[in-house]
């Protein structure tokens, strides 16, 4: 009879499928190194460096990067390092435009209950200038920022 | 000071009109009609509730400022203005209210009312919180490991007081016909989840405390002890309230819809969603542990308290499974089914859910980042959750177990495919929507293909989940629909006369026959006791028409197959 059949067969349908992606999912996240090295000398590749060193502690190392270096400023933790779980950073568009680039990224982040898989995004765009033939940070936005009221004399 | 006394008026006019309301209703109750007499019940029961709480509020009130250490001294006139006045209003409202009611509760066919029933359930859901709140508040203050607490302490015993005078003494004096399982059912649930929270909440800070003096080398944390005390006073209490309320009284009642409920949706789902919790982290914690990046005593610092949620979850579980699932017999019945099903919804949806967080992690390892730190938490979280439901589902779903036709004609099994179809319709449907917003807002704004894939990922995962776990239920509905549609022969309806309590037959008949069941008391008879269930099945036994009259009068049971004309 092939209705009694029937069951088993979508048993192990919905079984394979379950199995394959998890096999998949298991392969790609062990094997894959998906981080991209950018050109270090583009405006993407100074993001990439800024937030490397920021996600690492090493605010001074950022700060060199920007145009704002030599000025006077509150050092703070950047808020993106308070996360202590996921973070990851995608490359959105890059537009560069004379002596000035804006680089929009894609943040997404999660904490709290690991099983849940809750995670939320933002989109941020740094703001950069070429000074004397290299890039400089010009405008850090929010969960990056590592130096508070730079304006104060 | 004249205008802080309009609210009190306030007060005082809504009782004193609500008795004159209650009193006239009751005057004209001679010839009422059923809804009369129902609306009246209802008024007098909620008056009598509010009067009895504005009573017992004044009086602990009024206690709490005598107490040594009350806060006569700091808080000053409002507070004593108010105690008196609700005691004033409240203490000679409540006793007239009572008053009347006890000449109400003595007119026949009464104390079957489902108001009263309501109304001794209600007392206890409330003064049983404010018992167990206000004492353990108050002990904690009296034994100097919580913060001044007289009017909590007084509150504990005067309203403790009300609720052990309404269950001793009101309880058995008028003892409800319908629903009497309300109240311990009610009180067994206030026992059982303080005694659960309290128990989690001490063990787990047991073991944090004994890991971290492990793995720290540190002195016990400031404050552990009056904590931990704080904890072990809340599980005393709710264990106290359990073994009154659950081991001496509602045990031992017929089971009912009210305590199945009670069983299966405190006992056991409760019991098993705070265990596979905690398994589920567990886990986690395990599979994260090789890639983490954090200190690995600091990464298990989370499985501690999640052992201490296993172990009272698990007993929890363990415990009212062993309930449920008392007599054999119960496996091939409605309350059997509805246990399986709990279950395998449990790990069904940890299960679906897991899927797609590793959908999820599938999709953000593909696309290309240029940071990432952790990535392989969301993999170890979806993975987590598979590794905990699957089997959870498997053992109680039994895939491989070709169901028998009692189960797919059970309510049960119809209830719990119709719940997945309509639950996984709703999920699935909401995903497609904040996916397509996704897809369209990267579209139109001309984002770069990786980021509309990060963007879609989340929704796209739990689409996969919910499809995969859809379409294997809608297979498996429709693999069963021909024997599920089959018309059994037998009574849809069953009208049962007695002059005794039917609540074993009624279920026993329900189980049976799968019929509705209607009881009619014949009036002017004293209650004979229980209807024997095996009896009236038999009586039933072999008739095929569709409407049944049973007779369970002076001892004898007879069936009568009836037609409506």
């Amino acid at each position: 009879m092939s209705e009694a059949r029937s069951p088993d067969r979508t048993l192990i349908g919905a079984v394979a499928a379950v199995a394959i992606i998890v096999v998949v999912a298991i392969a790609v996240v062990l094997t894959g190194d998906r981080v991209v090295e950018l050109d270090p000398s583009s405006p993407e590749g100074v993001v990439q460096q800024y937030m490397n060193f920021v996600l690492d502690g090493d605010e001074e190392e950022a700060l060199a990067l920007t145009t704002f270096a030599d000025e006077e400023c509150t050092r703070v933790r950047a808020e993106i390092t308070y996360q202590e779980e996921t973070v990851r950073i995608v490359l959105g568009d890059v537009d560069v435009s004379g002596d000035r680039a804006d680089v929009d990224v894609t943040v997404t982040r999660s904490d709290g209950d690991p099983l849940s898989g809750y995670e939320w995004s933002e989109h941020v765009t740094f703001e950069l200038e070429r000074v004397d033939g290299e890039w400089k940070i010009d405008e850090v936005p929010w969960p990056f920022v590592v130096c508070e009221e730079r304006f104060l004399p | 000071m004249i205008g802080g006394l309009w609210p009190l008026a306030l007060v005082v006019l809504l009782v004193i009109g609500g008795i004159a309301l209650a009193r006239r209703i009751g005057r004209e109750g001679g010839g009422e009609g059923p809804e009369g007499g129902t609306l009246r019940r209802v008024v007098t029961t909620l008056l009598l509730l509010g009067l009895l709480i504005l009573a017992a509020t004044g009086v602990a009130q009024l206690l709490g400022l005598a107490l040594p250490g009350g806060e006569i001294v700091r808080r000053g006139a409002g507070d004593i203005a108010q105690a008196l006045a609700l005691t004033i209003v409240g203490v000679p409202g409540f006793a007239l209210a009572w008053r009347y009611q006890t000449r109400v509760l003595e007119r026949p066919g009464e104390s079957r009312s489902v108001a009263w029933s309501i109304y001794l359930t209600l007392v206890t859901l409330v003064f049983g919180i404010g018992t167990v709140v206000g004492l353990v508040n108050g002990i904690r203050w009296v034994v100097g490991v919580g913060p001044r607490a007289s009017t909590a302490l007084s509150l504990g015993v005067v309203w403790g007081a009300v609720w052990v005078w309404h269950v001793l003494v009101v309880g058995s004096r008028f003892t409800p016909v319908r629903i009497p399982e309300g109240p311990p059912v009610v009180g067994s649930a206030i026992g059982l989840v303080t005694a659960t929270t309290g128990l989690t909440g001490a063990l787990g800070l047991l073991f944090s405390e004994a890991y971290a003096t492990m793995t720290e080398e540190v002195a016990l944390s400031a404050g552990f002890g009056d904590e931990f005390f704080s904890l072990l006073l809340w599980f005393v209490a709710g264990t106290a309230v359990w073994t009154w309320q659950w081991l001496g009284d509602a045990r031992h009642r017929e089971t009912s819809v009210l305590r199945s409920t009670y069983t299966l949706v405190l006992g056991v789902f409760g019991g098993a969603v705070l265990a596979l919790t905690a398994v589920g982290g567990i886990v986690f914690a395990l599979l994260d542990a090789p890639f983490t990046d954090a200190d690995l005593v600091e990464h298990f610092d989370v499985v501690p308290p999640l052992i201490a949620g296993l172990i009272v979850g698990w007993a929890v579980w363990r415990y009212h499974r062993a309930v449920v699932l008392e007599h054999p017999a119960v496996l091939e019945t409605d309350t059997g089914f509805a246990y399986h099903y709990l279950l395998a919804g449990v790990g069904l949806v940890a299960a679906a859910g897991g899927l797609g967080v590793v959908v999820n992690a599938l999709l953000a390892a593909l696309v290309p980042a240029i940071e990432t730190r952790n990535a392989t938490r969301l993999l170890a979280g979806g993975l987590a959750g598979l590794v905990v439901g699957t089997p959870v589902w498997w053992r109680t779903w039994r895939p491989t177990v070709a169901p028998s036709e009692i189960e797919i004609r059970s309510a049960a099994r119809r209830i719990y495919l119709t719940v997945l179809a309509g639950l996984g319709s709703l999920v699935g449907l909401i995903s497609l929507i904040i996916l397509m917003y996704g897809l369209f807002e990267g579209v139109i704004d001309g984002q770069p293909f990786e980021t509309i894939v990060d963007n879609i990922r989340a929704p796209l995962g739990v689409l996969v989940g919910t499809s995969i776990v859809g379409w294997y239920h809608v297979r498996i509905w429709r693999s069963e629909r021909h024997v599920a549609a089959v018309e059994v022969p037998g009574p849809r309806a069953i009208t049962l006369v007695t002059t005794g309590t039917a609540g074993a037959a009624v279920k026993a008949l329900e189980e049976r026959y799968h019929a509705r069941v209607r009881v009619l008391h014949r009036t002017g008879v004293e209650d004979t006791g229980p209807v024997d269930a095996d009896q009236a099945v038999q009586a039933v036994e072999g008739i095929e028409d569709r409407e049944v009259l049973v007779l369970a009068l002076d001892g004898r049971i007879e069936a009568i197959p009836v037609e409506r004309v």
